[in-house]
């Protein structure tokens, strides 16, 4: 398409967007299938523990969402300050700009062992008995949690009922931080 | 289309997003199942005094099956009920927010009917309430009374609510 002279172009971008141009957008992507009511499905989340230099506290604070979708409904919980006894297997987190060398902050455990859930900070029940659908924190500009450092989250995710081979979700992690990795200095309002 | 090389990026975000970023913005959530056709699920949100702040608050209903939903103003009741804990949605921030939200208040005046909305069907559920914050979203009066009623259509009704709210400090707020 080619624009009158008169009409000079003025794209705009989201800020999440203009993250992952960064590379400082980050997501996970997992299948979880079978899922009985006696065995939640459960992902830690550790925000950052330590803050290499040049970094400070506020710019590596994660911006997180997570989404679910599931084929029947399922209970979403999501805690604060849990404690573990074991980590879980390791969920590999992806920076969405393929090209970029950053690397995450925060780390994603799947079938942690937990001592204690810690605070219950989001709850939602998503579908039904007889239907799935999505949930979870599903629009940003309404829903993002910016987290504390050095903290343990836990995501649980609890089936409605139990059918012959059970629940399937899809859970997504999707996460920003403010880490000044532009070659250009761009000031981001508001953190 | 080629965008010319003199056009930097401007990033930009939403009100509510960038009140989240300056950590005023504030959420409860909860659940309820099993509840019965015909009998109302209460819950009850207590502004801020207006020397403090005025909250923009959006009501997120989710229900299956369906339900009507209201949202009145100036509610009498003749006890709060059970206190639920709103969230900073930045939780790196101290603030707290300055309005209160109980589950299953004892209701002597209903008040003012300023929303009313069937979701879904006696069959299907669906996503309803002051959901949408462009076009939604309250400003509630200082120091009062506001009762969100959830009256299922069917019997064994799961409910998820989300009450959001940003607030506009005032001279003397925060």
């Amino acid at each position: 398409m080619t624009l009158p002279a008169s009409i000079i172009a003025n794209p705009r971008v989201n800020l999440n967007h203009h993250l992952i141009h960064e590379g400082n957008f980050f997501s996970t992507h997992t299948i979880s299938r079978g899922l009985p009511i006696a065995n939640p499905k459960r992902f830690m989340f550790v925000s950052p523990h330590e803050i290499p230099p040049p970094f400070t506290p506020e710019t590596t604070k994660v911006h997180l969402i997570f989404v679910i979708s599931c084929d029947l409904g399922v209970k979403i919980e999501f805690f604060e300050d849990t404690i573990v006894t074991a980590n879980g297997a390791v969920v590999p987190i992806i920076n969405q700009n393929r090209l970029s060398t950053t690397q995450p902050l925060g780390q994603v455990f799947e079938n942690p062992t937990v001592f204690s859930e810690g605070t219950l900070i989001f709850s939602q029940i998503v579908g039904s008995t007889t239907t799935g659908g999505t949930g979870g924190m599903v629009d940003r500009d309404e829903q993002e949690l910016i987290l504390k450092v050095s903290t343990e989250y836990l995501l649980k995710i609890t089936p409605l009922i139990d059918v012959p081979g059970g629940t399937n979700i899809t859970t997504h992690f999707k996460g920003y931080d403010a880490r000044p990795s532009s070659p250009v200095a761009i000031p981001l309002p508001g953190f | 289309m080629t965008v010319p090389i003199a056009i930097t990026p401007s990033p930009r975000v939403n009100l509510p997003h960038h009140l989240i970023h300056e950590g005023r913005y504030f959420a409860v959530t909860t659940t309820a199942a099993g509840l019965p056709a015909g009998i109302p699920k209460d819950y009850m949100i207590i502004s801020p005094p207006a020397f403090i702040s005025i909250a923009h608050v959006i009501t997120i209903v989710t229900v299956f099956p369906g339900a009507k939903f209201d949202l009145f103003e100036s509610t009498v009741v003749s006890a709060n009920g059970i206190p639920l804990p709103s969230f900073n949605q930045d939780r790196t921030n101290p603030a707290v927010a300055r309005g209160f939200v109980f589950e299953d208040p004892i209701i002597i005046s209903e008040g003012t009917n300023i929303f009313s909305q069937i979701i879904g069907s006696t069959i299907e559920g669906g996503t309803g309430g002051t959901s949408d914050r462009d076009e939604e979203e309250f400003l509630f009066k200082p120091l009062t009374n506001y009762l969100a009623r959830i009256i299922p259509l069917s019997n064994n009704t799961l409910l998820s609510i989300q009450m959001r709210a940003y607030r506009q400090a005032t001279e003397q707020g925060t």
